[in-house]
């Protein structure tokens, strides 16, 4: 089966420091891949290039058989490819259904003009834009908050928001930063099953994890980063349990208690 | 979906009303009084200008004055010095000011909020500079006199009439701001004023889109910029000196990011001078007094002041009526 995102040779450089070093990823299309690694080790950094946030130092990225590399955020985004933030990133002046309507902002077919003049081909978009917010707020349990504003919810909400926002781009891979962040495990268990609901809706999902029992639960691969280097690839029971991969971690902790 | 609210359709016809009957209660011939409700329009579209790119985009113009001045100068060289119909004077004047807004857009897609409002001051400056400077094209220190009321089908209009005008124009750019922020493309704006990086992974043309609401605010200031030609039917550099203040005053002191809040500034800011003219000397010094209070004491501006308090009424209306179980609960506490 050919990948659905190819990434070869991915370098990052900011400054002295690669934060991202060569790294070659493959993405299935269907499975729930994670990437994982301790903090600094790249992982952000990763998406911000496969997002386009970030043009790479060096390498490619081949999403769907067509070259990226080079392409922008937002033409990155209409090519099918979507994600969220670790740092959430939410438009909080916003009511929620209207945050999730931006994230339809490519598939929605309303140009300005027609907007002004109000003709029945803006009108028509601007509704299936504002059903298909409705649909994917729906999706993860969320419709009756639609009126409310992004700023008043509790986190665990507002990355649950994030999902649905980047959902209703309709993308081919939806790539999460840390969705599990600041969640009690109710939260995250919610989330778990809304991962397995996307994957079943034939999105592919990449994700960056730190609960390690999170990880073991919900992907079908794991890709390891440490210190911007691929360190570790295969199925869960065998990268997590790496012996580079627990050094990895163990390191962490040590520079974690020096601290 | 989004339904326009009974209280905003009663509170527009009230007010369409008022500005309608205006001319009738200050008489038709005062013709000082029509020329303050003209200011009025003026005003009003460049409030509403400002507040597409401050409120909405969050892009800071510290000289929109610049360009009213290039819409109303536009107008006035080409109306009065080369004798060129009314309304295709107009017409340039908006695809100059145009023009010039998206000048402002690629400051906007380079710079940041400090560095943009230190540029939009020096815009202002050189516009005024080149306006005094270059007398052969825009009359110089000397001005632009005498610039011509309109004449309708050999019918010249009144001051009165031309209010009417004014006022109809000022309500087309209502509904053309109404539509706009509430557009796919309005959406997008304040998604980029909250979050740039979110909306451009959401699939927004960040740079593109500040081109798209700099050039429309320009044009929407340069058609302010006719307005204010017409009405006063005299133009000279130095009267636009207080008018990029003013109209960010009126504009933060509205509220900015909402459709209401200009139109109130306006109406407050507007005001303001005629009342004070024993201060007329120290009015830049109000003004800014004016902003510093309302950032600090009301920082969603008059219309979020006054939604607030409607609000809290509505409330304390609805506590009152659940009173009994109210009561228990405090008497628990
Ligand atoms: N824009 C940037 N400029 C400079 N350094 C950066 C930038 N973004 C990330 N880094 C650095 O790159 C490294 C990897 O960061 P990041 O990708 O955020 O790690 P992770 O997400 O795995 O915790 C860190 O050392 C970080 O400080
Ligand atoms: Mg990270």
């Amino acid at each position: 089966m050919a990948a659905l995102l190819k990434a070869s040779n991915i370098t990052m450089q900011f400054g002295g420091l690669k934060a991202v070093d060569n790294v070659d990823m493959e993405i299935q299309p269907g499975e729930i891949h994670a990437l994982i690694g301790p903090n600094g080790a790249g992982k952000t950094t990763f998406f911000n290039v496969v997002s386009g946030i970030y043009s790479p130092t060096s390498g490619s990225v081949i999403f769907d058989g067509e070259e990226i590399t080079k392409l922008k955020a937002y033409q990155v985004t209409a090519k099918g490819i979507t994600r969220t933030f670790q740092n959430i990133l939410l438009f909080e002046n916003m009511s929620i259904v209207e945050n999730v309507m931006v994230g339809g902002h490519t598939r929605t077919d309303s140009g300005l003009v027609g907007s002004l003049l109000r003709t029945g081909k803006s009108r028509r978009a601007e509704r299936e834009c504002y059903e298909n917010a409705m649909k994917t707020l729906a999706f993860v349990g969320m419709e009756e908050l639609a009126d409310q504003s992004a700023s008043g919810l509790p986190y665990g909400k507002k990355r649950i928001l994030e999902i649905a926002r980047a959902l209703a781009s309709h993308p081919k891979i939806i790539m999460l930063d840390e969705p599990a962040a600041g969640m009690n495990s109710t939260e995250s268990e919610e989330l778990s099953r809304i991962i397995f609901k996307i994957r079943d809706a034939g999105i592919t999902v990449l994700l960056v994890e730190h609960d390690m029992k999170f990880v073991a639960g919900i992907s079908d691969m794991v890709t390891v980063l440490d210190h911007g280097q691929k360190i570790c690839e295969g199925v869960p029971q065998m990268a997590l349990n790496g012996p580079r991969v627990i050094e990895a971690y163990l390191g962490k902790e040590e520079e974690e208690e020096e601290a | 979906m989004k339904k326009t609210a009974k209280s905003t359709v009663i509170t527009l016809v009230v007010l369409i009303a008022v500005a309608l009957l205006a001319p009738v209660v200050v008489g038709l011939k005062n013709n000082y009084m029509i020329n303050i409700l003209c200011s009025y329009c003026y005003f009003g579209i460049l409030c509403c200008s400002l507040n597409l790119l401050l409120g909405y985009t969050g892009q800071i113009s510290m000289g929109h004055a610049a360009f009213m001045m290039i819409g109303a100068y536009t107008y006035g060289i080409l109306n009065k010095f080369h004798g060129v119909h009314f309304l295709i004077a107009a017409l340039a004047a908006l695809a100059v000011s145009f023009a010039a807004g998206l000048l402002l857009g690629a400051a906007c897609c380079k710079l940041n909020a400090i560095f943009l409002a230190m540029t939009t001051v020096g815009f202002y400056k050189a516009v005024s500079t080149v306006i005094i400077n270059e007398g052969w094209l825009t009359g110089g220190a000397n001005g632009i006199s005498a610039i011509q009321k309109w004449t309708v089908f050999g019918y010249k209009l009144k001051n009165w009439q031309f209010y009417y005008i004014a006022l109809a124009v000022v309500l087309l750019v209502f509904l053309f701001c109404y539509r706009m922020v509430n557009s796919k493309t309005g959406r997008a704006m304040r998604a980029m004023c909250s979050a740039p990086i979110a909306s451009s992974a959401m699939g927004v043309n960040n740079n593109q889109l500040k081109f798209l609401v700099c050039g429309i605010s320009g044009a929407l200031a340069g058609l302010a910029g006719v307005l204010y030609a017409v009405t006063n039917s005299y133009l000279s550099a130095d009267m636009f000196a207080k008018v990029s203040v003013q109209t960010l005053t009126m504009t933060v002191v509205g509220g900015m990011g909402t459709l209401w809040g200009p139109l109130f500034g306006t109406l407050a800011i507007t005001t303001l001078p005629e009342l004070l003219r024993p201060f007329a000397d120290h009015l830049d010094g109000i003004y800014g007094v004016v902003i510093i209070l309302t950032v600090i004491f009301m920082p969603n501006g008059i219309y979020g002041f006054v939604r607030r308090m409607v609000q809290k009424a509505s409330a304390k209306a609805k506590a009152k009526k659940a009173q009994p179980a109210n009561a228990a609960g405090k008497k628990g506490e």
